[in-house]
């Protein structure tokens, strides 16, 4: 398939063919294609409603999750994908993440749109053939869609304004805008199949802090931690770690996020593990705090206090809670411990992300909603003391939330 | 506002430099010589999560999430500018890493500062008059370029300037480089130790991931086990699926230390080989070593190419082998140039670091390649990553 007559790959690439049956025995999709078009409609919803005839979907190495959320299409490489779907019709799918010249080498059969257009990778093609680009597809994408006289949005953050310059170049008569955060109230709110695939990312973070809980004792260091935790989640299928692990003891704990060392754990040292991993594209986010040994008394109320501060604030979440009133639920209960300087209210929503909405924060005036998905993480980060940080992710439901993870919560 | 100090006094004890003094210390002083030469009173660095490796070359803080910037001046200040505070709390968010004193912390709008603040932060040190080359122009979100660009009428792209010291790996890098092979090589022998029929292709990626961690470092991509006829399509994330007999497995792993990458590839038979499995690794072998035969400095990358091509020529694998890529220039990122591919007129020179992954790519069948990190010397080239290229029965 050729952009503006130009050669679509030169000798040598693109021999393995991709058309939609080519990709069929191939494609390892965690849902039926139905929620993917129920996706497309829900946002053709929203492009109504704001007026939008057309939405360009970028991704690249800096976002590359709202391609994966609408098309499948995991980047292993990290070229530039985008995604042209017109408020009715057919979306079409362009990506120059592409090794060696062969898409289907590089998890193009993963990608369930049936209009595929690759390009090659930028600087890996010479000579006097100038093959097609992505953008030259998205070009043809939008004209073929009859969208060149429309508005257009264009949805993303990083090279946003390069898509945005360059579509209202070619379009002189289309009203091209950034719609950045389109798609991100929509991501907030995950179906039942979601849920299922979210459990099981949830599962993977499990056995990850469980194997890295477990393996706690003198002498041990932070990366043979690290690595029991890891050996664990990709025994039990991760695709890849949802983010760089935490894993600190002894002094270091008391500041949280501390990439793992080669420091030997000691008897009476707290232990913190931060981990996650992804799933079928979904991620998943745990933390685990223990006493290697048996805790001193204070070492016990401090995690106790943090526990119970999870208790309450997760007992009064539920649809239409605000949650900077959640906040000062959990601000009284660590003033009360004794512990309010050490407190930090914390969360966020997880899907296609680890960081998506809801943003758990004193103050935010934003309020659950029924299927929302989140991290919940209010910590007491002590200097010079340790972490206490029981980390889950909850999903709201119907009249409260319920916990998606299983992994035990004490180690004392 | 952070409760906890982060000043160099407070970073100090959790501080561990990846390089030494002096290696920071000849890098400021390469950069500030390109700067003269291009006219620049001051260099502007971005980095992010995705693409930290300019920040931490600078300061040995990989930034982790959020945004940060690192301001070099020509008269001699550097400041570096983050909004990579995890609940307000820069020493909770890697910050301890950082050698360079003057820090300057955004709160980003989750904690009540504005999206663009670690860019103004970054405007607020340098003169409104002052020519400022800015690095990162492919990664910098639009909102930053738009407030420094705002502050800063003389800013000009200026990737060109940091990419021109980066290229050349001094022997300190070159020493890291030589740690990641050897951490990769460990999780290539721990992979085979475990390679099986009946074994889940996750149960090899969990081996090759903890032997990684478990020597202090992080995966440089994605680790690859794929068996079965989808190791006929290259790449693939390993899947809870028991290895068969007579199976061919594609492995694909690199490890990250301190930033620094390796990349190794083999391909095997699980349980009793068919011969027409052998046949493929053999011809993967022997791509590997017609072109490695051609590998040293002043050759072109399309010299190697056409030895590659001499080896398939007129037999049955040609078209299964890959013109378009047999490898790519490594270092802080999996991907840099020179891209090793049919027809790139380049030069290899000494230096330059590449993983060299000539492959034949049969579907329904397997892969073959064997595939090393590769330093170019004066004199040729030496293997970063060691693991035996004949993985099968002879």
């Amino acid at each position: 398939m050729s952009a503006k007559n130009r050669p679509a790959m030169p000798y040598g690439w693109g021999r393995v063919p991709y058309t939609p049956e080519d990709r069929a025995p191939w494609m390892n999709l965690p849902f039926p294609v139905d929620e993917y078009r129920d996706r497309l409609r829900r946002l053709g919803r929203l492009m109504r409603q704001d007026g939008v005839d057309c939405v360009v979907v970028i991704g690249n190495r800096a976002d590359a999750t709202n391609i994966r959320y609408l098309t499948n299409f995991e980047d292993f490489y990290g070229g530039d994908t985008m995604l042209v779907v017109p408020a009715d019709g057919a979306p079409g799918f362009t990506t120059n993440a592409v090794m060696h010249g062969e898409p289907m080498h590089s998890g193009i059969q993963d990608c369930w749109i049936e209009d595929v257009r690759c390009a090659a990778a930028p600087r890996t093609v010479t000579g006097s053939a100038s093959p097609a680009t992505v953008y030259d597809h998205v070009e043809d994408f939008v004209r073929e869609r009859g969208c060149e006289r429309g508005a257009i949005g264009v949805v993303g953050d990083v090279g946003a304004d390069r898509v945005v310059a360059f579509l209202q170049e070619t379009f002189p008569a289309a009203r091209v805008t950034a719609a950045a955060t389109m798609l991100r109230q929509m991501r907030a709110i995950k179906s039942p199949r979601e849920i299922d695939v979210m459990r099981k990312a949830c599962r993977l973070a499990d056995e990850a802090a469980r194997a890295a809980m477990d393996a706690v004792r003198p002498g041990v260091t932070e990366f043979d931690l690290a690595a029991e935790a890891y050996r664990a989640m990709f025994q039990a299928g991760a695709e890849h770690p949802g983010f760089a692990i935490s894993l600190c003891a002894g002094a270091r704990a008391g500041f949280k996020h501390m990439a793992p060392t080669a420091y030997r754990v000691q008897a009476g040292d707290m232990v913190y593990i931060d981990v996650g991993g992804r799933y079928m594209g979904y991620y998943s986010d745990t933390s685990r705090a223990r006493v290697c040994g048996d805790p001193t008394p204070e070492q016990r109320r401090f995690l106790e206090a943090q526990i119970g501060i999870v208790e309450e604030v997760m007992g009064a979440a539920r649809p239409g809670a605000v949650i900077g009133q959640l906040a000062t639920i959990a601000e009284r209960l660590a003033h009360d411990a004794g512990y309010g300087d050490y407190l930090y209210f914390r969360g966020h929503g997880v899907g296609c992300a680890v960081q998506d909405l809801p943003a758990f924060a004193p103050g935010n005036p934003a309020a659950l909603e029924a299927n929302m998905v989140f991290a919940f993480e209010p910590m007491l980060v002590r200097r010079g003391f340790g972490t206490a940080c029981w980390e889950d992710v909850w999903r709201v439901t119907a009249g409260g939330v319920e916990r998606l993870n299983e992994c035990p919560v004490r180690w004392w | 506002m952070p409760r906890i100090p982060f000043d160099l006094e407070a970073r100090r004890p959790y501080l561990v430099p990846a390089f030494s003094d002096a290696e920071y210390d000849r890098r400021l002083a390469a950069v500030r010589g390109e700067m003269s030469r291009e006219g620049l009173d001051a260099l502007c660095v971005f980095g992010s999560a995705s693409s930290p490796s300019a920040v931490a070359y600078l300061t040995n803080f990989a930034p982790a999430f959020g945004s940060a910037f690192v301001v070099v001046r020509q008269d001699g200040g550097v400041t570096v500018t983050t909004d990579a505070v995890l609940h307000g709390e820069p020493m909770h968010s890697m910050i301890w890493m950082c050698r360079v004193p003057d820090v300057r912390v955004a709160l980003g709008p989750v904690y009540g500062g504005a999206a663009d603040d670690v860019a103004r932060l970054a405007a607020d040190c340098l003169d409104p008059g002052a020519r400022v080359g800015l690095v990162g122009m492919t990664s910098v979100p639009l909102h930053l370029h738009a407030a420094l660009a705002a502050r800063l009428p003389a800013l000009c792209p200026a990737d060109h300037v940091l990419a021109s010291v980066r290229a050349v790996k001094s022997d300190e890098e070159i020493a890291k480089l030589r740690g990641a092979g050897w951490v990769a090589d460990e999780a290539m022998a721990a992979a085979f130790r475990t390679l099986d029929v009946g074994v889940e292709e996750t149960a090899v990626a969990a081996a090759i991931v903890h032997r990684i961690h478990a020597l202090g470092a992080r995966e440089a991509f994605a680790t690859c086990v794929v068996g079965g006829v989808q190791a006929g399509l290259k790449h693939g994330v390993p899947r809870r699926r028991a290895l068969e007999d007579g199976e061919m497995v594609f492995l694909d792993l690199g490890a990250s230390r301190d930033g620094y990458l390796s990349d190794t590839s083999r391909c095997a038979v699980v349980g009793r080989p068919r011969p027409e499995a052998l046949d493929l690794l053999r011809v993967g072998r022997d791509l590997y070593e017609a072109g490695l035969a051609e590998i040293r400095p002043g050759a072109m990358i399309d010299d190697v190419s056409r030895a590659l091509l001499r080896v398939v020529a007129g037999t049955r694998y040609e078209p299964y082998y890959c013109p378009g890529g047999f490898g790519h220039g490594i270092g802080t990122a999996v991907l840099e140039p020179p891209g090793l591919f049919a027809g790139n007129m380049t030069v290899l020179r000494p230096r330059m670091a590449v993983a060299y992954e000539p492959m034949v790519v049969v579907e329904g069948l397997g892969t073959a390649v064997v595939e090393d990190t590769l330093l170019i010397t004066d004199v040729g080239y030496e293997r970063l990553t060691h693991y035996p290229v004949v993985t099968w029965p002879t």
